[in-house]
Formats: C-alpha cells, structure tokens, sequence
C-alpha cells in the first residue's frame, strides 16, 4: 500500500513540474513576441522628430532625459537604437520567412522527386554552405546595390540551405511510410499526399525552423550594415550605429555603442528563446517532458 | 488475371533476393503464399502491389501494368502492422474514408464501433487497428488483395472473425486472394492453392 502511494505522488510531483514547464514555455512565447512586435510598431510609426538632429545636445551621456545618451549631430540614441532595431527585426522576419518558404519548396522538391532534381539541389545547398555567409551575402549585397533590397535578397539566398536540408531528410523519411504508399494505392495523387500527410507533419519543425532563422537573419543584416556594404548610411539601422560609435569610443563615449549592441543582443537572444519554447511545445519528442 | 513473370529484385547490398519469380492468380482464386522469413515474401508482395519497383521482369492485371490504373488501385495490399498502415495524426474516420465510401453495414459486419471513429489510432487495439486497416482494402474496385500477415498478431477468436468477414466480401465482389502467411493450417483453411516461396525462388 505504502508502495502504491508513493508511486502516486511520485507521478502526479512529475506531471505537475512538466506541465508547468510546458506552460512556461507557452508564457514565453506570448510574452517575448508581445515585445517584438511591440518594439517593431513603436520603431516603424515613430516621427522622425524624435531622433532629430539638435546641436544644443551634442555628446551628452546617458541620463533620465537622453536615456542612451545622444551623438555627434545631438540626436537621442535611444530613439535611433529603437528604430534601428524595428527595422532589423523588419528585415529579418522578411528575409527569414522567405527563406524558409524556399526552404519548404526546395526540401519537397527534392525529396519526391529524388534523382537528379535532388543531386541539383544537394548541390546548391553545398554551393551555398561551402562560402562563408558573411562574404555571400555581401556579395549578393553589393553587386544588387546595397540597400534594404540587396540586404534582404543577401539574407534569404544564403539562409535557406540548412531547413532545405531538414525538410528533406524529414519528407524522405515519410515518403517511404507504408500510410504514403497506401494512399498512393488509392489513387490520391502526390499533390493530396503532400497537402494531407506531408505538410501537417513538417510543420512543427518548419515552424521552430523559421523562427530560429530570426536571429540568424537580423546578426547578418546588422553585420553587412556594420561593414559597411549594406543600408545607406542615413538609416538609422543597428549597424550603422554601431560602425558609427566605433569612431567615439576611444574618446570615452561608450553609450554610442554599448546600449545598442546591448539591445540587439537581447532581442537575438529573445528570439532564440522564443524558438527553443516553441520547440519544445510543438516538437513531439520533446512535447512530454 | 495477375501474371508475375520473371521478376528479380535484389536490396542495396546487391544480394538477389527474388530470381526469375513467375506465377499466376485467376479471377476469384485465393493463393497462399508460404514460406519461413526472409525469404522475400513481403517483398513480393509490396513488387506485387507497386509499392517498390521489381530490378527485372513484369506484373500486368488483365495485361495491363497497375500504374496505367487510374484512381483506386484494383490491386491493394494490406500491411501485417497496422499502425504503421495509418497516419497517427489522423483520426480514424480520416483515415477510413480516405480510402472510399465504405458503407455502415460493412463496418457493423466488420465489427467496427462507431465511437472508434473519432478517435486517435493510438487509442485502439491493434486488433481493432487491423480491422479498420482491411476494410479499407476492401472495395468492390479491388481485383486482388494481397494480406500480408494480416492476422499473425491477433488472438485465434478475433483471427477466424476477421477471416469469415473478408472472405464473404471477397465471395460477393469476386475479388482473388494473395495470402502471405508462415502458418500453414490457416492458409489451407482459406486458399485453394498454395505456393512455396522456396519453389518459387532459384537462389539461395
């Protein structure tokens, strides 16, 4: 009896701390794209005036009036940190939801058809993941003219090449089920299979895909900007604050720089998490712990 | 009706294992097809079905290759596991009427609760998973049904229950029977002939 009882509370100690976990994750999920989106639309419908330039306020440090202090034409870094990263996150979900779309269709592709349309686009991948993607993308970037354009076609031809890998591996897998053959014998076409069977399947891993993309994307737009190949340099953009800073920092001025590099690493960082939550609600293997 | 003729298909590791297979099943004919494990039988049986391609030879229904058969395949196959026969995302009713229109009174006579339709796979027996798996073989459109082990894990009861339901369903549309089994008591119960794989087959 005794035995029994523990057992007991044993189980129901295990599946309260799992489903406390699991709603943890949940909470986080709603609570970290609250903000992103938040921080995206005070970003892009914020008026220009805020972060206007005053020569009255020129270098002044971090205080309750300038939050993140102000630079060399006087303008308030924190409002520019604000729109820099509403635009990078802008860019990002663009790029990466693109991305993974090509991602979808060439990982379909290649794993139904098989033969040489999958040697073509294994190929690709390797071309793709062979360069280092900093130098594509700023290649890509350049030769289309820079810009919020050649950065974003920069971010979504080099970031489609790991999920197109998994897409594949995933849809191989269910290609050779005995349900996909079955439901070919009663004559449902591929098209039906990959809409019915396929898709509902792939989609938890496309989806935590995508969203691991994020941070990816938007530490790739940031860096080509900081290099100097990307958004022009009258764009508030998170990059060009940064390459910007790097001219005052050695005189003392460590706010141009420190508070958006700071920020941007905290939104990378809630994306990433966003991502792994989300992982471990939709994952089936991971969904019962 | 079906002719296999010549047929050989080795796995990747380019060990024959069917050789220069021919037979033939009649209209309405039930055959067995006997023979210990590995010995290729389920393979055939999937060649048969056109769910893998045979390396040589040819299977033609009425002279004709199974893949010129539009819609509803008149040659169905029915895997020993039937849960890996049924998508697990899928709800049973899915999955039932994902085949064709099966009419109620087959599914009382096949035993087939209506609560289990909406249910998940993973809430049925496999007994009850089996059932659901061959009715959806079953349609008057099928020529020849091919069950591979179909009852090698049910309990003897529900296993001669099963066998009186398809085969009164085989008798009213006239459909042949290709009966994959390693038990040879049943399989001379059901079919008129059987064949030996080891007969069949020249290697080894």
């Amino acid at each position: 009896m005794k035995l029994i009882d523990n057992n007991n509370s044993k189980y129901t100690r295990f599946s309260v701390k799992s489903f406390n976990r699991r709603q943890w994750a949940g909470f986080f999920v709603v609570l970290g794209s609250l903000f992103l989106v938040i921080l995206a639309l005070v970003g892009t419908f914020m008026p220009e005036q805020s972060y206007a330039i005053d020569y009255n306020h020129k270098y002044a440090a971090p205080s309750l009036s300038y939050l993140f202090g102000t630079d060399e034409l006087g303008r308030d870094m924190f409002y520019r940190t604000l729109k820099g990263l509403a635009l990078s996150i802008k860019i990002g979900l663009m790029a990466a939801f693109v991305s993974s779309c090509i991602a979808l269709v060439l990982g379909t592709l290649s794993a139904v058809f098989g033969g040489k349309v999958d040697s073509c686009i294994l190929w690709l991948i390797d071309l793709c993941l062979g360069i280092p993607h900093i130098i594509l993308i700023l290649m890509i970037s350049v030769s289309l003219g820079g810009g919020e354009i050649g950065v974003t076609i920069g971010v979504i031809a080099t970031h489609w090449a790991h999920l197109t890998r998994l897409m594949r591996a995933e849809i191989m897998q269910l290609r050779n089920q005995p349900y996909v053959h079955v439901a070919r014998g009663y004559g449902h076409s591929y098209f039906t299979i990959g809409r019915k069977h396929f898709i509902p399947h792939v989609l938890p891993q496309y989806i935590i895909g995508l969203v691991l993309l994020l941070p990816h994307a938007i530490l790739h737009e940031a860096g080509i900007t900081f290099l100097g190949y990307g958004l022009p340099l009258d764009v508030p953009a998170i990059g060009i604050i940064l390459s910007e800073s790097m001219k005052h920092i050695s005189v003392g001025m460590w706010w141009l720089g420190f508070f958006p590099g700071l920020l941007l690493m905290i939104i990378v960082l809630i994306f990433d998490r966003v991502g792994t939550a989300l992982r471990e609600i939709l994952d089936p293997m991971r969904s019962q712990k | 009706m079906l002719e296999v003729s010549n047929l050989e298909f080795s796995y990747d590791d380019g060990s024959p294992i069917l050789k220069d297979i021919s037979f033939s099943i009649s209209k309405g004919e039930r055959v067995a097809l006997l023979g210990p494990s590995g010995y290729g039988k389920s393979t055939l049986g999937k060649i048969i079905a056109g769910h893998m391609n045979p390396d040589k030879g040819t299977v033609l229904l009425n002279n004709q290759k199974l893949s010129k058969y539009k819609g509803y395949k008149p040659i169905q196959l029915i895997y020993q596991h039937a849960e890996k026969a049924l998508n697990n995302r899928w709800k049973i009713k899915d999955s039932l009427y994902e085949a064709w229109d099966i009419p109620v009174e087959l599914l009382e006579r096949m035993g087939i609760n209506q609560s289990w339709l909406d249910r998940w796979p993973n809430e049925l027996s496999g007994g009850q998973l089996q059932r659901i798996s061959v009715l959806r073989a079953l349609s008057p459109k099928t020529q020849l049904l091919i069950a591979d082990e179909i009852t090698a894990s049910l309990d003897t009861i529900t296993q001669a229950q099963l066998w009186n339901v398809v085969g009164d369903v085989l008798d009213t549309n006239n459909t042949s029977l290709l009966m994959i089994t390693h038990n040879e008591s049943l399989a001379k119960r059901i079919c008129s002939r059987i064949i030996q794989i080891e007969s069949l087959c020249t290697c080894t």
